[in-house]
């Protein structure tokens, strides 16, 4: 974006902060409450389909898991692919056995040490390879700003700097995009429950986001200095825009090459392992609970979703596609999934409910395809899924804004008026999940002492009953062990 | 372009980041023999709470390190998590239309990734 004037700084500020959006969602509003209301129960929580699970029912938390896991097989395909697209780039060797061996190696090494030590292995060389690229960074930023044949004057730098109203409006659209999909990434959710307390995470997150708004601000950077270095290169084509940091790369001494590729490889190594893990957590508390060898089994898990994720990346196909239907499909399901943090009745804006929330996530697709209809769209009714409207960039254009805009407000209405006609209609009912499974009927509380209780709703709670025995933990009971609960309320 | 990384080189590379994250998993699966070296790194502050969390419940730590993780880690963990290799090329531009506009198929260019980075086709 950056070395595209079209587009140019408010695009990179816009894929700044839609980058680093997720971790003040995440982290600072919504996880310490998503992660009180699930703390409450036997068995805890592990992903945000747990908490579909207990605040809907299992459908929701079907829906969640496959929204969620499309996304983050798709991020792994990306991953992959762009490792092995890197190495070919920078070796100059574009067979496919190389890439293939890249990917694989990538894979196979990260399912490794995620079998071995799980979540808390992939935190600890986060840490590891957080600092490695930090540190990076800052030096590639010194060597290739320092360098004489990647200086440009004022006057070259204003032909790349522009504030152009493409530029926000792919700016509008990525913050949207990327908060959407980034809100059913399991991976980061993780950090939400393995935080030492909400203190922690909420610092943490801000930590986090700080950072990656600098690191994202910096390669937008990058590229405005590499179109400046070279504005008629990149009008005429010959050189592309999104090798654009490549270009300053290379008039550096070959030791910044390696470096770079030290720096890339701890960039997707710390993606994969995070995404391993988190494509392994989806249903990790009901494996528990059936007690069906939970470590094996997310360890087999994580293995067979990687292996279609290798071949795909070895066969180098294109992904962008397939990252941009992620995109709208988690667009399609976020309202109605985290308006299920609002647990009590505000006069009409009743609490969703199940039937509602899924009704909200089924308007949200059928708005993209009637989007696709009214921008005819190529192709079958799905096809607009793939968002391909004559934008100069894959996420540009106003259509696609419009996409990102309206298909979300769309499942937000209709869930809210589906839960409303869905009270009305089945009463308190509406309340249950439409249906359960034999062994949720004993998931109880468990108080701060570990013992098993059941937690009684107080008078006035009239919001939320206890259907079929299945205990909805809505409103959280005064406890004086509860910091969470009084820390996030 | 013309990068000078031999291909030796690109695979030491590879192999060795990816097997000094292998030692350090590893390293953490087992507190009790590395969490001296762990905290010279500063990775690790005592009290660990991750031995604890393990001790109590292996399972569960092993699937969510719960209740582990300080904010360092967790702000490091987010960044690394979040931040991976299309880093490099998106943000300095979401190119796939602009290619199509100067007709890279026509030369014998195919789109290889979501990053939008294009390889020649040998």
């Amino acid at each position: 974006m950056g070395a595209t004037p079209a587009l140019s700084w408010i695009a990179v500020l816009g894929y700044s902060i839609g980058s680093a959006l997720p971790a003040i969602l995440i982290g600072v509003l919504v996880g310490p409450k998503v992660r009180a209301m699930t703390g409450r129960y036997k068995v805890k929580a592990f992903s945000t389909t747990d908490f579909g699970r207990q605040r809907y029912g299992r459908i929701m938390q079907v829906t969640i898991a496959c929204v969620s896991g499309f996304y983050m097989f798709i991020f792994n395909v990306a991953e992959l692919t762009a490792i092995s697209s890197i190495f070919q780039t920078v070796t100059n060797v574009y067979s496919t056995a190389f890439r293939l061996i890249v990917a694989i190696s990538m894979g196979v090494c990260t399912m490794f040490y995620t079998a071995i030590a799980g979540l808390p292995a992939s935190i600890v060389t986060d840490k590891c390879q957080g600092l490695i690229m930090a540190v990076l960074v800052v030096l590639l930023t010194l060597t290739v700003t320092l360098r004489k044949d990647n200086r440009v004057s004022s006057a070259e730098f204003d032909k790349a700097s522009n504030w152009t109203g493409q530029g926000a409006m792919a700016a509008a659209t990525l913050v949207l995009a990327i908060a959407s999909a980034e809100l059913f990434n399991q991976g980061t959710w993780q950090r939400v429950w393995a935080a030492k307390d909400v203190k922690a995470m909420r610092q943490g997150f801000a930590i986090g986001s700080f950072m990656v708004f600098c690191l994202m601000m910096f390669f937008g950077i990058m590229g405005l200095l590499a179109y400046a270095n070279d504005p008629v290169s990149y009008d005429n084509g010959e050189k592309f825009s999104f090798l654009s940091f490549f270009d300053l790369l290379e008039p550096l001494h070959p030791s910044f090459h390696v470096l770079t590729l030290i720096l890339v490889t701890a960039l997707a190594a710390s993606s994969i392992d995070s995404l391993q893990n988190g494509m392994a957590c989806i249903f990790s508390r009901d494996l528990i609970k059936i007690g069906w060898y939970p470590k094996t089994v997310a360890r087999t898990l994580v293995v067979l979703l990687n292996i279609p994720a290798v071949y795909l990346a070895g066969e180098g196909k294109s992904v962008l596609e397939l990252f941009l239907v992620a995109d709208l499909v988690c667009a399609t399901a976020v309202f109605p999934v985290f308006c299920g943090l609002q647990t009590k009745d505000h006069g009409m804006f009743k609490a969703p409910t199940e039937v509602g929330a899924f009704l909200g996530v089924l308007s949200g697709i059928a708005t993209v395809l009637v989007n696709g209809v009214i921008n005819e769209a190529e192709g079958n009714v799905f096809q607009y899924f793939w968002l391909r409207n004559g934008g100069i960039c894959a996420l540009c254009g106003h259509k696609t804004l419009i996409s990102f805009i309206v298909t979300p407000l769309v499942s937000l209405v209709v869930t809210y008026v589906a839960s409303f006609f869905d009270v009305l209609v089945r009463g308190e009912h509406a309340r249950s999940p439409i249906f359960t499974t034999a062994f949720d009927k004993d998931d109880v509380v468990a108080d701060d002492d570990n013992e098993v209780g059941v937690v009684e709703l107080t008078d006035g709670d009239d919001e939320m009953k206890k259907p079929n025995g299945l205990v909805q933990a809505i409103s959280l009971p005064k406890n004086k062990t509860d910091h969470e609960a009084e820390a996030y309320a | 372009m013309a990068f000078n990384v031999s291909i030796a080189v690109a695979y030491v590379v590879l192999f060795g980041v990816l097997l000094i994250f292998t030692l350090l998993s590893a390293a953490s699966a087992n507190w009790s023999l590395t969490k001296h070296f762990l905290s010279f790194l500063s990775l690790s502050s005592p009290p660990y709470a991750g031995e604890e969390m393990a001790a109590k419940d292996p399972t569960d730590h092993f699937l969510s390190a719960r209740n582990s993780a300080g904010p360092f880690a967790i702000g490091m963990s987010f960044f690394a998590s979040g931040m991976g290799a299309w880093v490099r090329t998106t943000v300095c531009c979401l190119s796939l239309d602009s290619c199509r506009l100067v007709g890279c198929e026509e030369h014998g260019w195919h789109h290889a990734d979501t990053s939008d980075v294009l390889l020649c086709s040998s």
